[in-house]
C-alpha cells in the first residue's frame, strides 16, 4: 500500500494529512495549527488564506509522520464539489508537488470521501452500505454495492441539513454554526412544544426550506405574546427544530434502507455529530438489526485524512488524475463521473 | 393584472416602470418568476434581500426553471458561487453573502469577473456587493406575512 499526501480545501477549512498502510500517519488542519503558529482566526474564506496555510501544514505534517517528501508514493487533492478558488489553490499545490517529484496525482471527490472516512479506523462497514451524507452544505443518501460502484439515491432539493440547524440557530439568537448549540440545548428541551412540520417530499429527497418559514411564523407569532419568548423558551425552541430535522432525515433514511436492503448503515459528515441524530439512527438500525457506522468528530467534519484514504482505493485502482486536472466546483458524485474529465 | 406600477422617475428610455410591487404565495412562484422575467429583460443582475425563509432561494429556482436551467437549484449558503447551465449552454450564477464577513472576502470568489460578465446572476444576501455593483441590476426585497403570504417589492437600479 502507498504512502499518501493528501490536501483538502474545498471550503473553510485547510488541511493536510499523510496517510499509509499503517493508518493515518499525521492529520492537521486550520484548527490544530492556525491557534499556535497565528494566535488567532483568520478570515477562512478566502482562498489566499488556504494558500498561506498549505506549505505550514504540509511541512508540520511531514515532520509529525516523521518523513520527508521522497516517501510519498502520491499526492491527492480533493477536486471538486466546493468552492472554485478553494479548490483551486489546493489543485496548483498538489499539480506542484507531484511534478516537481514526479509521482502520481490522484484527484478525489469530496462526498465520496466523506464516505470513505468510514474506512479509516475500525470496524470498517462492508458492502452494501447505505450513507446519510449530512454536512452544511449537503445532504445527500449513498448507496453503495462497492467502494467505486454507487448512487445518490436521495439529496436535498433546497437547504442542507447542516444550513436548516444554521439558519433555524440565527432565528433562535444562537452563534455560528449553530448545529452544535442546537444539539446541546435541545437535550434540556421538549421537542413537542412546538410542532413544525415535515415537508412531503416525493422519494428518497429532502427538504429544509418549509421549515425556515414555519419556524418564523411560529417565532413571531410567540413573540407577539410575549417579548421574550425565543430567550425563555429556547432549549424547547431548540428541541422542536431538532426533532424536525431528524424527522425528515429519518423518516427518508428508513424508506431507503427498505427499498435498499443493506446490513451496514453509516452516517457521514458535519451533522453526523449530531447527538439527535446518532441516537435515531441507532434506534432506526436497532429495529432493522443493521449495524451503525459513526465516524470519529474529526473524520466527520472536512479533512485531508479522509481525502487521503479515498485516495488509497483510487491507487490501488490505479485511478490516477492528469496535470491538466482543473478544478469541479459542482462535481455531481456518481460512478460514471468519478471518470470522466469535466 | 397584478403588476401595479410604484412610481415612474426613470426616463422614457427605460421600458419598465421603476418599481412595483405584489402580494403573493410561495405557492403561486413559478407566476410570478414569469412576470418578473418579463420586466426584467436585459438586466442581468438580481439583488435579492429579505429574512430567513423569505423565499429567495424558491424564487430563483423559479426563475432558473423558467430561463432553462436544467442543473437542480438548491440553497448556494455553503457554497457561496454556483454556476448553472441553461438548455442553451449560458451561464447563470446564484450567489450568497451569508456567510461573508466582509467585502474583501469577495475578492477570492472572483465576483468582479462573474458581475462584469454580464452574466445572470442572482445574489442572496447581497449587503457586501453592493459597492461592486457599476452596472443596472434589480432589487427584490421581501416582507413575510403570516404563513405562506409574502410581498414581494421590486424595483431597478438602472444608473450607468
Amino acid at each position: 500500500m502507498p504512502t499518501i499526501l493528501a490536501v483538502e480545501s474545498s471550503c473553510d477549512d485547510t488541511s493536510v494529512a499523510i496517510a499509509s498502510e499503517s493508518g493515518v500517519l499525521a492529520h492537521v488542519g486550520r484548527s490544530q495549527l492556525l491557534h499556535e503558529t497565528y494566535g488567532g482566526v483568520v478570515p477562512e474564506l478566502a482562498s489566499r488564506e488556504h494558500l498561506a496555510q498549505l506549505l505550514p501544514l504540509t511541512r508540520q505534517a511531514l515532520k509529525l509522520a516523521g518523513i520527508s517528501t521522497n516517501q510519498i508514493d502520491a499526492f491527492a487533492v480533493t477536486a471538486g464539489p466546493g468552492l472554485p478558488g478553494a479548490l483551486m489553490v489546493g489543485i496548483s499545490f498538489v499539480k506542484s508537488l507531484s511534478l516537481v517529484l514526479n509521482k502520481p496525482l490522484i484527484a478525489v471527490h469530496h462526498m465520496h470521501a466523506h464516505i470513505m472516512a468510514h474506512f479509516i479506523d475500525p470496524p470498517k462497514p462492508s458492502f452494501p452500505l447505505l450513507c446519510l451524507t449530512v454536512s452544511g452544505g449537503h445532504t445527500q443518501l449513498v448507496y453503495l454495492s462497492e467502494p467505486f460502484e454507487f448512487k445518490v439515491i436521495g439529496q436535498t432539493l433546497d437547504d442542507a441539513a447542516g444550513e436548516a440547524f444554521d439558519k433555524g440557530a440565527r432565528m433562535l439568537g444562537l452563534p455560528y454554526p449553530g448545529g452544535p448549540h442546537v444539539d446541546a440545548l435541545a437535550r434540556q428541551g421538549n421537542p413537542s412544544f412546538l410542532s413544525l412540520p415535515i415537508s412531503k417530499v416525493p422519494g428518497l429527497n429532502f427538504s429544509f426550506s418549509g421549515l425556515k418559514t414555519s419556524l418564523s411564523n411560529a417565532l413571531d407569532k410567540g413573540k407577539g405574546t410575549r417579548p421574550d419568548y425565543i430567550e425563555v423558551h429556547r432549549a424547547d425552541l431548540c428541541a422542536s427544530l431538532q426533532r424536525a430535522i431528524i424527522e425528515m432525515l429519518i423518516q427518508k433514511l428508513k424508506a431507503a434502507s427498505q427499498l435498499y436492503p443493506s446490513a451496514d448503515l453509516a452516517l457521514a459528515g458535519g451533522v453526523a455529530a449530531n447527538g439527535g441524530l446518532q441516537q435515531a439512527a441507532a434506534t432506526l438500525c436497532a429495529e432493522n438489526g443493521c449495524r451503525l457506522h459513526l465516524p470519529k468528530l474529526e473524520y466527520c467534519t472536512d479533512n485531508a485524512a479522509m481525502i487521503a484514504q479515498t485516495a488509497m482505493f483510487y491507487y490501488t485502482k490505479g485511478h490516477f488524475a492528469r496535470q491538466d486536472l482543473v478544478a469541479r466546483p459542482r462535481w455531481p458524485l456518481s460512478t460514471e463521473s468519478l471518470y470522466t474529465a469535466p | 393584472m397584478f403588476l401595479m406600477p410604484m412610481s415612474s422617475s426613470i426616463q422614457n428610455s427605460i421600458p419598465h416602470p421603476a418599481a412595483w410591487e405584489r402580494r403573493y404565495s410561495l405557492k403561486e412562484v413559478d407566476e410570478v418568476a414569469r412576470e418578473i422575467l418579463r420586466w426584467s429583460e436585459g438586466i442581468p443582475v438580481w439583488l435579492l434581500e429579505g429574512d430567513i425563509g423569505a423565499g429567495k432561494t424558491t424564487l430563483v429556482r423559479a426563475v432558473c426553471q423558467a430561463l432553462g436551467v436544467t442543473d437542480p437549484v438548491n440553497s448556494p449558503t455553503f457554497g457561496i458561487v454556483q454556476e448553472y447551465y441553461t438548455g442553451q449552454g449560458a451561464s447563470v450564477y446564484h450567489i450568497d453573502g451569508y456567510r461573508l464577513e466582509g467585502e474583501k472576502q469577495l475578492d477570492a470568489l472572483g465576483i468582479d469577473d462573474v458581475l462584469q460578465g454580464n452574466q445572470t446572476c442572482f445574489i442572496e444576501w447581497p449587503e457586501f456587493f453592493k459597492s461592486r455593483m457599476d452596472g443596472r441590476y434589480i432589487r427584490i426585497e421581501w416582507v413575510i406575512l403570516e404563513g405562506d403570504s409574502r410581498i414581494l417589492k421590486l424595483s431597478f437600479d438602472v444608473s450607468e
